[in-house]
């Protein structure tokens, strides 16, 4: 691994076919970060859709493909693995290039990429409503989209690690390690949970029966939260954060042994998700025990996060960006602290199948990976459109806010709702029996679902007015060809 | 706990992966110096002022 | 939205304000015509062409994101001179002929040749680094150059090692290249065995990053076991669960616990027990019986406790190992460089060439021009002048060298060329025998450290009977329990706080006393420094500057003919060797910046009485007050009834005057004040505050020494004192303890040899032929203050760490031996109790 090599390393020339070796391949990043805003809205319309018909049932119209259980699995799914997805293959993409100083390994694989992600995503928002679902959480499509989510991912994984193998700085920026282990992973993950044995086109039954399958489908679940919700993004802001607040990472050492404490802790945590089910006993604790231990290199990663502003404070007070960055790592901060204490099981006899633990995953996926995809993406559309900010700073500074107040509407709802529906729950009376039937607590819970559903639509309506926003930085601008600069390429 | 016999023993594998990837990546002497990389990323110039870009393609 | 702005970087966070600065060095931009540097996209002002250079090279080869990532402004490219102009915290250096880098001789030292057709490697020492965006600066600007294979810097030391092609380019092309933006550099000597280093640090890097993957995983695999309900988990279960440990165990112990054997076995080897042996021992114990209770499918597995143990040993030691990588680091920077080349004189052609000084041998001659650093140890063999040691001991003050005299290589040549025959050379030189020293200092172990590994030894024998005794005792009475028992013995107990922690304080100190301007030459000086209740000053250079400020009394003398008295003064005093001379001049021109030399005729110095000339047709002279009075003896008496004498104590504190005078009396007074050093009055209070007994010994007149006594507040001040009465002075004080002595190392030889530690302010080289323990090279106190504090705190967590290692052992070992603490249990507390003696010896001193 020399720490030059030549221009036009072989590889990208003989795979792109023409001598475009000069130049970053920003045009599949531009398309992953404008279908990031697309899948956002979406995927939060969706959301939104069926929030409300928590409160008006009557909503979904008795149409089947409407209905909440229908809906639901699109919702996590699109803003998952269409919003969140793209934005880390937008991010990924341009962080590799840009790190290492040299075009992706193959522009064909990565159009390939580009164009399979979104066809699946389209497939999922087709089958999901009409019922065809595998019933594993978070990976419900049926196993013809599951083979063709491997086949995608393994040609992420060759362009991702193919770009790294050619780059021409020697070091690997801490970045890419997280990106790198949040690729890798999650292939693992999804391959060894998918396992399924098709009966029909569109039916399959899982390999694993039984509380086997609850184990690897919450081994899949929980690593999934670490792995595609937690590295990946953290791969963001260990680069996003440093370049928009021109400062360097906080403690670079720190944020190095962070990545290898976090690969090192992280499989066991998943049973925590299984508290008092047929699981064995010792699986869940230590499934809780692990869960608290990841406390640690969590934090050390936001503490980085967070001080890599140490001496820039102010630019926190004018630079919209830079907010949504830091706040989003707040954000990380807070349910990476909460996710632990619920998995206590005395905690989580309270929390567990309650509003709280929605409201805990929002405000991970809101607070955390939602602002810090928004900030990035803010970050990159003016670069990829040749224009020197978006169109409009202040409607950045507005969708910050308009995104703050929603998550913490929506996040407080649910934490009161939850809070209450397990106490509720197991209100007894003297003589042994409940307090509250079902239905009283579901009445209970009446206004903080429309607490809820307000959040939520202006969290939405923010990303409308990134939309309108993106639209006319976009509409001003002219895609760049981003040159690699000189001091990489070696002399021939 | 059947699927014991697959996670544990694909644990220990991922485990001595990672073990593996990191003494090759020490070997290769990617944590010799860890605090300049910190630099190099700031100074990486990915503004559109930035004279390494072409001008905006037709 | 850029990234962040293109400011140069400036201490005042509104560059509205204040004058114009450049955008390169934050310098302040000259008034009158601007020059421009075209940086990212504007223009930028910068202060001289030079800046602008170096700015514009820099924006050229695509490296302007130098400007955004730095943190500290770049070297100023003009109006300094090249050697001895640095930055605080960076030793001077001598530049080199761009030639001499391909010169084979000099690459000897510092280059490892590759195989033809593979790379090269040099080590160098870089100069004018200020921050880790010139780094990577550095690193970037290499890389692209023709031939380069990797360019790495180490910010911390400033050192580069360069890989490049020898058959596309040069070395010295390179290092032009590294001219053309703004930085320097010079050989690194001993960069190969930086090299060796690096390696060991990697592999201690991954030995600890080994044993700590395999104790989290391991730990995975464990945690069931001992939390599950019986009858939770199945036999198989189990056994799958310590399989799995055991695969992840082995490489802890066959790579992670490589040393801790090795070390074990060279031990018993050579008969000396360390901390090691129990150790290995109880590892191999328990790995063994942890893999027979496997076998047998039933049993205590103790793969935990092993990986956990190796692993926190492992961070402890590591710990420690960088705290002393580190103290090396900041001496070695600190010191200062000799040039690695010289120019050698060719005795049949009369003339000079540059050559490598590892290229000569005894007896060549060399010149050393006006300027420059004498590049070996040497006698002078033609020409005479001031010769600063200025780069060894950082203080100005030249001392007279002429003909027949030695020079010592690093020191600067002030007066004029000196022609030198080669004496020493290299590692042979008086520099490197004091770089050595400090660097064994730090590497080396202290008596202290030595001490407390003897008795790390003792306890450790006297562990291995007791554990004899509780294996055949446990045999005995509950041969189920022995091998667990036993092996909780073997783990639990913890010399740490004596062979491990010991070092790693003194470590650690000596690195915080580098960083603050004091460097250690002896182990146990920092132990002494921090027991000692006695203090002895020597006053001259040491509580004093030792070196003259002048004051010039003015009172009395129009403005207008001020200027006049001021050129004749100068015109006087040019040219003169006595330092009094370029104090008066160095004053005369803080007070007139504008004033030329004029020239004077018959001009003729009179030893020990001052300077006669004519200037402009008239007779004046500078000197003694007799000397000059004697121009006009009737003036004398006037001036005296001016009543200009001042009080006479504040006059016999000073060490002297000079007068100015002509036929017409006397008209200009210069006094001659030494000042206190920065930081002396601070330190003899701040000593006096903790009740230590502070004396001055001064060989000065007793009014003078009174005086600066009555001034720092010190009651036992005695003046008028020879060597001898010094000696016995301080051997009648080290009754009450030990004493520290600290002095300039030029007056007080012999106090030097008797204190039990002494601290050279000051003057290295003296200081080192005289036995100092420790020196200040920038005569800063406030640095001894800091140092004192740092050693009482040192010795102060040594302490505590021993009373903890007492109290922890005490209990923890018949705990253990009692049969009421399970290996893995006996192996966290060891771990955790070794590693808090480390930090808690590594901690920075509170107060």
């Amino acid at each position: 691994m020399n720490a030059t090599r030549p221009p036009a390393a072989d590889g990208t020339a003989a795979l792109t076919g023409h001598a475009r070796a000069e130049t970053y391949n920003y045009d599949v990043v531009r398309k992953f970060a404008v279908m990031t805003v697309v899948w956002g809205i979406v995927g939060m319309l969706v959301g939104v859709y069926i929030a409300a018909e928590l409160i008006w049932p009557d909503l979904s119209m008795h149409l089947p493909w409407l209905g909440y259980g229908r809906l639901r699995p699109l919702h996590t799914n699109a803003v998952i693995f269409a919003f969140g997805g793209c934005a880390l293959m937008a991010t990924s993409y341009y962080v590799v290039q840009r790190t290492c100083q040299t075009r992706l390994f193959s522009d064909k694989l990565a159009s390939f990429h580009f164009w399979g992600w979104q066809l699946i995503i389209l497939a999922a928002a087709i089958t999901l409503p009409l019922g065809y679902t595998s019933s594993k959480e978070y990976a419900e499509l049926e196993w013809p989209i599951d083979i063709a989510i491997a086949l995608v991912w393994v040609a992420y994984a060759i362009n991702f690690f193919g770009t790294l193998a050619i780059r021409r700085v020697k070091h690997i920026y801490v970045a890419n390690w997280f990106y790198g282990g949040f690729i890798l992973t999650v292939a693992l993950l999804h391959i060894v949970n998918s396992a399924e044995i098709p009966v029909t086109m569109w039916k399959s039954y899982s390999a694993y029966a039984g509380v086997q399958d609850a184990m690897v489908q919450w081994w899949y679940g929980h690593n999934a939260v670490g792995f595609f919700l937690t590295a990946g993004f953290l791969g963001m802001m260990y680069y996003f954060i440093p370049k928009q607040a021109g400062r360097p990472v906080y403690s670079y050492r720190l944020s190095v042994v962070h990545f290898w404490a976090l690969i090192f802790t992280y499989m066991w945590a998943g049973p925590h998700h299984l508290h008092y089910t047929a699981l064995p006993d010792w699986t869940q604790s230590v499934g809780m025990v692990f869960s608290l231990i990841l406390l640690a290199p969590s934090w050390g990663g936001m503490i980085n996060g967070i001080m890599t502003l140490s001496g820039a404070w102010d630019k926190l007070r004018t630079d919209p960006i830079l907010k949504f960055l830091v706040v989003s790592v707040s954000f990380y901060g807070m349910s990476t602290f909460e996710g632990p204490m619920m998995s206590i099981k005395t905690v989580n006899a309270l929390s567990h199948y309650t509003d709280w633990t929605i409201g805990h995953v929002h405000s991970g996926a809101l607070g955390w990976v939602a602002m810090i995809s928004i900030g990035s993406i803010y970050y990159l559309i003016p670069r990829l459109f040749g224009r020197e900010q978006m169109y409009s700073v202040p409607a950045i500074a507005v969708h910050f806010w308009i995104t703050t107040i929603g998550v913490v509407l929506y996040i407080a709802s649910m934490w009161i709702a939850g809070v209450m529906e397990g106490l509720m729950w197991r209100a007894m009376n003297a003589d042994g029996t409940l307090t509250y039937a079902f239905v009283e607590v579901v009445k209970a819970t009446y206004p903080y679902y429309a607490v809820r559903l307000l959040g939520g639509a202006i969290v939405l309506s923010g990303m409308l007015l990134m939309a309108w926003n993106v639209w006319k930085t976009i509409a001003g601008g002219r895609p760049v060809e981003a040159r690699i600069p000189v001091s990489a390429s070696a002399h021939a | 706990m059947v699927i014991l016999i697959i996670l544990i023993p694909m644990s220990v594998v991922l485990a001595l992966l990672a073990a593996g990837m990191f003494l090759y990546m020490n070997r290769q002497g990617q944590f010799d110096d860890l605090e300049s990389p910190a630099f190099s990323v700031i100074a990486d110039d990915d503004s559109v002022h930035a004279d390494q870009h072409d001008p905006p393609v037709a | 939205m850029t990234t962040g702005p293109l400011l140069p970087v400036t201490a005042s966070p509104d560059p509205g304000t204040g004058p114009e600065l450049c955008f390169h060095c934050a310098g302040p931009v000259p008034a009158g015509e601007r020059v421009l540097a075209h940086i990212g996209g504007q223009q930028r002002p910068m202060c001289c062409p030079g800046c602008a250079a170096v700015a514009n090279l820099i924006e050229a080869t695509g490296m302007a994101g130098y400007y955004r990532a730095r943190t500290a402004p770049a070297r100023r490219q003009s109006g300094e001179a090249g050697a001895g102009s640095v930055a605080p915290g960076e030793s001077a250096y001598q530049a080199i002929a761009i030639d001499l880098f391909d010169d084979p001789v000099l690459q000897r030292a510092f280059v490892a040749a590759g195989a033809p057709g593979h790379a090269s490697e040099a080590h160098l020492q870089l100069h004018h680094l200020r921050c880790g965006a010139c780094s990577w600066l550095i690193e970037g600007h290499l890389r692209k150059q023709p031939g380069v294979v990797a360019a790495q810097v180490n910010t911390l030391a400033a050192r580069l090692v360069l890989r490049w092609d020898p058959a596309r380019t040069g070395l010295a092309g390179l290092v032009q290249a590294l001219r053309g933006i703004g930085y320097d550099a010079t050989p690194w000597q001993a960069g190969a065995q930086a090299a060796v280093a690096q390696g060991q640090q990697r592999r201690r890097l991954a030995e600890m990053v080994v044993a700590g993957l395999g104790m989290m995983q391991v730990m995975m695999y464990a945690w069931p076991i001992y939390i599950a309900d019986s009858g939770d988990m199945t036999a198989g279960e189990m056994r799958l669960m310590n399989w799995a440990g055991l695969v992840l165990t082995l490489p802890v112990m066959l790579f992670s616990a490589q040393g801790i054997f090795r070390n074990a076995w060279r031990g018993l080897r050579a008969r000396h027990l360390g901390m090691d042996v129990p150790v290995a021992i109880g590892l191999l114990a328990a790995f063994a019986g942890s893999l027979f209770s496997l076998w047998q499918g039933s049993g205590p597995v103790w793969f935990d406790s092993v990986t956990m143990f190796v692993f926190l040993l492992l961070t402890s030691r590591w710990l420690e190992q960088w705290v002393r990588g580190h103290a090396l680091a900041m001496t070695g920077r600190l010191a200062p460089a000799v040039p690695a080349q010289a120019l050698q004189i060719d005795p049949e052609a009369h003339a000079t060439r540059p050559v490598a000084v590892v290229g000569l041998r005894t007896g060549d001659r060399i010149r050393v021009p006006v300027g420059e650093v004498i590049p070996v140890d040497g006698r002078i063999v033609e020409g005479a002048g001031p010769v600063a040691e200025a780069l060894l001991t950082g203080e100005s003050t030249p001392n007279w060298r002429g003909i027949g005299e030695r020079v010592l290589a690093g020191s600067l040549n002030l007066g004029e060329v000196l022609d030198i025959e080669v004496e020493a050379i290299g590692a042979d030189s008086t520099l490197a025998r004091i770089l050595r020293r400090m660097d064994q200092a730090v590497a080396e172990r202290a008596p202290l450290a030595g001490l407390a590994d003897a008795a790390a030894a003792r306890f450790v024998a006297a562990l291995l009977l007791i554990t004899l005794a509780t294996a055949l005792w446990w045999c005995w009475f509950a041969p189920a329990r022995a091998l667990g028992i036993t092996i909780a013995v073997l783990v639990v107990s913890c010399p740490c706080a004596l062979s491990l922690a010991v070092p790693a304080t003194l470590a650690a100190s000596t690195a915080r006393l580098a960083r603050r301007g004091l460097l250690l030459l002896d182990g146990h000086a920092l132990e002494t420094l921090g027991r000692s209740r006695t203090f002895v000053f020597d006053k001259t250079g040491t509580l004093t500057m030792g070196d003259p400020r002048v004051d010039i009394d003015w009172r009395g003398t129009p403005v207008e003919r001020r200027p006049l008295l001021a050129a004749i003064a100068v015109a006087l005093e040019a040219h003169q060797p006595h330092p009094f001379a370029a104090a008066v001049d160095k004053a005369l021109r803080t007070a007139f910046p504008v004033l030329g030399v004029q020239p004077v005729e018959r001009r003729c110095s009179v030893l020990g009485q001052g300077v006669e000339a004519e200037f402009h047709g008239r007779v004046w002279r500078i000197g003694k007050r007799e000397f000059v009075a004697a121009l006009c003896p009737e003036a004398d008496g006037n001036l005296a009834a001016d009543g200009r004498t001042v009080d006479a104590v504040v006059e016999d504190a000073h060490s002297g005057e000079a007068w100015l005078g002509s036929s017409d009396g006397l008209a200009l007074r210069f006094r001659f004040v030494d000042a206190l050093r920065p930081g002396a009055a601070e330190l003899v209070a701040g000593l006096r505050a903790r009740g230590a007994h502070v004396a001055l010994l001064s060989g000065d007149r007793p009014a003078a020494v009174a005086f600066l006594a009555r001034q720092l507040g010190i009651d036992d001040a005695r003046g008028g004192l020879s060597p001898e009465d010094k000696l016995e002075g301080i051997a009648a004080l080290r009754g009450d303890g030990p004493v520290v002595m600290v002095g300039d190392g030029l007056n007080d030889a012999p106090g030097f040899g008797a204190a039990d530690v002494a601290v050279a302010v000051g003057r290295v080289t003296q200081a080192l032929a005289r036995g100092a323990g420790a020196i200040v090279p920038d005569g800063d106190l406030a640095s001894l203050a800091a140092a004192i504090r740092e050693s009482r705190s040192a010795l102060a967590r040594i302490r505590q760490n021993l009373a903890w290692a007492l109290v922890y052992n005490l209990c923890a070992i018949p705990l253990a031996a009692s049969g009421w603490l399970t290996p893995w249990e006996a192996g966290l507390g060891m771990s955790l109790s070794s590693l808090l003696v480390v930090v808690n010896g590594m901690r920075p001193w509170s107060s």
